[in-house]
């Protein structure tokens, strides 16, 4: 290995090794304000200088964008470093407010700690500093122009990782300034990453907003509740009592207790390379929502009442217990939101499919096509991704079909970005594509509203015909005929060799089976992005009509969510177990669900927040949230992750996993489980690709960053968590392919997804500025064909006169004869006019202008 | 034997005819000296702003955890204080404070000051936290040099503190100034 001299020490180096990363790996300290580990190398603050020597020359320079060569001579403390670096910070004070007391950042500021180390103890300047205005960027971000030092960090996140253009660095002189180039609110998902990566506090978050001071909370690993990414997550909290670090103020009151003050991001280089997107930053208020169920309710005579555990569980259990007597096992169904623990699935898996020993268990929503079965699952005989997020930033061709990536999973945004940076092809498929997906995508196909089957099928029949491969039902179709009904062209450029496939798994049953079977065939790998934040894992633990526990085959399929409301409505459902979902506004087709909810005797709802199906509950049992309960979640890729506790449970709410365990411990007996790791102990011996796996806490290493700087010290510890071992089997299919019907109709209504529409964004106050609250989204002709224009109120008329008041937003990317409409429906019933599929027909009228 | 008695009752005669060291406490009380540390108090600006910017620093600098602090974004148009944030919450257990003043030490904003209120006894635990509404000072009450301002030559007031927000507008009135080369630019 090649050597050179650094501080008077022979010290080996990689060629392309840069001075500073040698020198962080040998414990030598060299101060930055503008380098960032994970940014491009920008080289504009001046402070990483050193005293290089090379070949009889001598001089300062830049470290970090200084590579290594032979026989260097780095000197990294002599008295003219130390002079220029003293130097720089004096020029970097100039216009630097000393506000320190009232900013945000103070306490885990870069500048202020190192003035503290290197800087002067006086300034000479006797001038005004200047000011500059503050800028609206964004309702989570405040810029403080003032303050910043242009090292460019931002701007590089930005424009280069986010590959967003409307943040930049302008203006010349004292006049600089980073900002927003337009008066509109930032694009990009992912902007809250500049608070953390801006050195000082020029960039600060409104949720942190002069709350805290990072000294004073308690900093919990945690995973982000909002997708099933799994980004890995610090969250800062206050909590009171004996938990609390910090000022206690004894026999005072205390009513911010146990609040969630911020979330920040942390390193996980096979997830989240360490940015974190908004949602998951941002919105945290949820869990103090006013909406939450503090205590265990029974209806009796028709009215809720008040009261304990015991009662509860003994209602719970004689119930079922009665039904399951009477018109047996097969009269008891379950619905799961995919929102909780693998150890909370696990024991709700169990307990209705052991104790109870009903099969109509489900996560996904009532698709009559999912009647089917699973659709991976049928291809490769489980029902997981076989990519992972690093093969992704790793492929030479990827096609993303049908999924709206920025709404639904956003950090898959991000691996997709430097995947086309690093020049791989990728192929979009969707019924529109907007800006968010022009930020990667290589080449656009856009197919009929109703041709999304049509368009996985003859992506399989190339597929096939390329190489050589029969499938089993397709063969009097021919490509010709796919490609016109989806409205398609030129797909051949899109399939290769080793292509890997993207898709969710919301899409049509045909639409998925038909992209894993083309993965087989082209020898290439398929991301299966799961829509429920934990769905990978509830699946593995056996949530499901047609998988048992582990992945192995139920022999007897139960009821899919659709099928269970179809036999509700014939009155063959007796009792109905809802964990953490709400069908009557999470799903399309509302009125055809209520149908067969109002037939239901008995129905359990366990759920944290009010919504319209605990209306209709007997039992409503209060549940621990996301950051109430500690456990493992699986991400979409199969990664197995760990969340601890952040805070106490709401109330006197109680995590999943406790409520199943009393509630098997009620029924058969057995001893319930003490904590949460039993538990986990129990999958990793009876999953079968859980086996082995060693999951609290993760592994961890540490990243050779000083600790002098706070933005990077944040960033220095590095998690690692083990994949789940699946073992794909890959088989014949046969497809089975009827074209759909069309709908008659003005408009056709398409459900559709919003980064801010959650389940748990609507209950987060600090969203609302967000939320697309009761907003549709039609064309600009469409609008002005109609007389409305972007922001009007309207009103939308279902095929059987049902009036919706809707604000109408101009989206420019969807076709002339959509609505786009955004589940959940919490906000508007417009649910009522889709149907199971997701599709509705309505028209528009204006509203009477008051 | 009768040695040591006179010895002894030498120093009572001495001292009989002296003036009384006893004070008749509460009826009458001693003077304390200037820096005495007991009751704190919250200051103000002259301008009736509270001094207090809720930085945070009194709690951390505080051994025994007696400080409790919440920030809280002024409203712009009518502040609380100077600069962007004001204290929403300030509350100081007594019943845990030794008064070693090290929170008036750390006070970047002379915010905090201590006084020579000294009688602090309450019937209950409870009432010995104090809020901000006890500790905060009327408006209008000439401003107490801090303890550790005893020493210092400079007038309370001459540190680096928040300046107001209106600041902006003296700026403009500089660039007014400033003459017509710089006004250009």
């Amino acid at each position: 290995m090649p050597k050179f001299t650094l501080n008077g020490r022979e010290v080996e180096f990689k060629q392309g090794e840069t001075i500073l990363q040698v020198a962080w790996r040998e414990g030598v300290r060299i101060p930055v304000f503008c380098y960032h580990p994970h940014l491009p190398v920008f080289a504009g603050c001046r402070m990483c200088l050193v005293e290089v020597e090379l070949r009889g020359r001598k001089g300062l320079l830049p470290s970090c964008a200084t590579q290594v060569s032979e026989g260097m001579v780095v000197n990294t403390e002599t008295e003219e470093v130390r002079k220029a670096r003293r130097d720089q910070i004096e020029f970097l004070l100039l216009n630097h407010p000393l506000e320190c007391p009232v900013c945000d950042a103070g306490g885990e500021c870069d500048l202020q700690n190192l003035t503290f180390i290197y800087g002067p103890s006086e300034s000479r300047y006797q001038f005004e500093k200047t000011e500059k205005e503050m800028v609206f960027a964004h309702p989570y971000l405040q810029l403080y122009p003032n303050r910043c030092i242009l090292c460019n960090r931002c701007v590089s996140f930005y424009q280069e990782i986010s590959a967003n253009d409307d943040w930049g660095l302008f203006g010349r002189g004292h006049d600089m300034r980073v900002g927003p180039y337009r008066d509109k609110i930032l694009e990009s998902e992912f902007s809250g990453n500049m608070i953390e990566v801006c050195p000082l506090g020029a960039i600060t978050g409104r949720d942190y907003r002069f709350k805290s001071r990072p000294w004073e909370h308690r900093v919990i690993n945690s995973i982000s509740p909002h997708d099933s990414i799994g980004v890995n997550v610090k969250v800062y909290a206050r909590i009171g009592g004996k938990y609390s670090r910090g000022a206690v103020v004894s026999g005072g009151t205390r009513t911010d207790n146990h609040e969630i003050l911020r979330v920040n991001m942390r390193p996980n280089y096979d997830v989240n390379d360490p940015w974190i997107d908004d949602r998951t930053r941002f919105i945290h208020s949820f869990v103090n929502s006013t909406d939450r169920i503090t205590q265990p309710l029974v209806k009796k005579e028709g009215e809720f009442k008040e009261s304990d555990w015991e009662e509860v569980y003994d209602t719970v259990v004689d119930k079922l217990k009665k039904i399951k007597d009477t018109y047996g096992a097969d009269a008891v169904a379950a619905l799961a939101g995919g929102r909780g623990s693998n150890e909370s699935a696990y024991l709700f898996s169990k307990f209705v499919k052991e104790i109870v020993g009903s099969r109509n268990i489900d996560i996904r929503p009532p698709r009559e096509d999912f009647t089917l079965g699973d659709p991976v699952f049928d291809v490769l005989d489980g029902s997981f991704s076989t990519a992972t997020l690093r093969d992704l930033a790793d492929a030479k061709n990827i096609v993303v079909f049908g999924t709206e990536i920025k709404e639904t999973h956003p950090v898959v945004g991000l691996k997709l970005v430097s995947a086309r940076k690093r020049g791989a092809r990728i192929h979009y498929f969707g019924k529109w594509a907007g800006k968010a997906e022009r930020r990667w995508a290589t080449r656009i196909y856009i197919y009929n509203i109703y041709g999304e089957e049509e368009a996985a099928l003859a992506i399989l029949k190339h597929a096939s015909e390329t190489h050589g491969v029969p499938i089993p039902g397709l063969e009097n179709l021919s490509l010709q005929d796919l490609l016109e009904k989806s409205g398609l062209s030129g797909i051949e450029e899109a399939i290769s060799e080793n292509t890997v496939f993207v898709f969710d798994d919301n899409l049509p049953y045909l639409v998925q089976k038909a992209l894993a079977r083309a993965s087989v065939i082209l020898n290439g790998k398929f991301l299966l992005l799961r829509n429920a934040p934990n769905g990978q894992g509830f699946i593995d633990m056996g949530v499901s009509p047609v998988i048992g526990k582990g992945g192995m085959r139920e022999a007897v399929p139960g009821k899919s969510t659709y099928e269970i409301f179809e036999a509700a409505k014939k009155g063959e459902i007796k009792a109905l177990l809802i964990y953490n979902v709400d069908p009557l506004t999470e799903f399309p087709a509302r009125d055809e669900i209520l149908d067969g909810v109002k037939n239901i005797d008995f129905i359990v709802v366990l759920d944290s927040f009010w919504n319209e199906i605990t209306g209709y509950a007997d039992v409503v049992i209060p549940l621990a949230l996301h950051y109430e309960e500690e456990g493992s979640y699986t991400n979409t890729e199969g990664r197995v992750q760990w969340a601890d506790r952040v805070i106490q449970p709401y109330g006197m709410s109680k995590e999943a996993w406790r409520v199943f365990s009393d509630l098997i411990e009620r029924c058969t007996g057995e001893k319930a489980y003490k904590s949460v790791v039993e538990v986990t102990e129990e999958i990793v011996k009876n999953i079968e690709p859980y086996r082995g796996i060693k999951v609290p806490p993760g592994e961890s290493f540490e990243e050779p960053y000083p600790d002098e700087i706070p933005s990077l010290k944040n960033i220095k510890v590095v998690y690692r968590y083990p994949l789940a071992r699946y073992i794909a089997s890959p088989k014949e299919v046969t497809f089975e392919y009827s074209s759909m019907e069309k709908r008659e109709g003005r408009y056709v209504l398409v459900q559709s997804h919003h980064l801010y529409k959650t389940v748990y964004t609507l209950r987060s106050e600090s969203a609302a500025p967000l939320i697309p609250y009761r907003v549709v989204e039609m064309h600009p002709d469409a609008l002005k064909s109609e007389g409305l224009k972007d922001g009007d109120s309207a009103v939308l008329i279902g095929p059987r006169n049902q009036e919706y008041e809707v604000v109408v937003r101009s989206n420019g990317s969807i076709p002339e004869n959509v609505i786009r409409v955004f589940a959940p429906y919490l906000d508007y019933g417009l649910n009522s006019l889709l149907d199971f599929k997701g599709f509705g027909r309505a028209s528009v009228a204006q509203t009477v202008r008051r | 034997m009768i040695g040591p008695l006179i010895k002894g009752l030498t120093i009572t005669f001495k001292y009989i005819f002296k003036k009384k060291f006893t004070v008749q406490y509460p009826e009458e009380r001693r003077e304390l000296p200037p820096r005495a540390k007991w009751l704190h108090i919250l200051q103000r600006h002259e301008d009736g702003k509270e001094r207090c910017v809720a930085c945070m620093l009194c709690a951390s600098a505080c051994p025994t955890e007696a400080i409790y602090i919440v920030g809280e974004e002024n409203d712009l148009e009518n502040p609380i204080s100077h600069g962007e944030r004001y204290a929403k919450v300030w509350d100081l257990d007594l019943g845990r404070c030794m008064f070693c003043g090290y929170c008036v030490e750390a006070c970047p904003e002379e915010a905090l000051a201590m006084t020579d209120e000294y009688e602090l006894a309450v019937p209950t635990r409870k009432d010995l936290v104090l809020h901000k509404e006890d500790l905060l000072v009327e408006p209008g009450t000439p401003p107490v040099k801090t303890w550790l301002g005893f020493y210092r030559k400079e007038p309370i007031g001459a540190m680096p503190v928040t300046r107001p927000m209106e600041v902006h507008v003296e700026y403009e009135e500089y660039l007014k100034r400033r003459g017509p080369r710089e006004a250009h630019e």
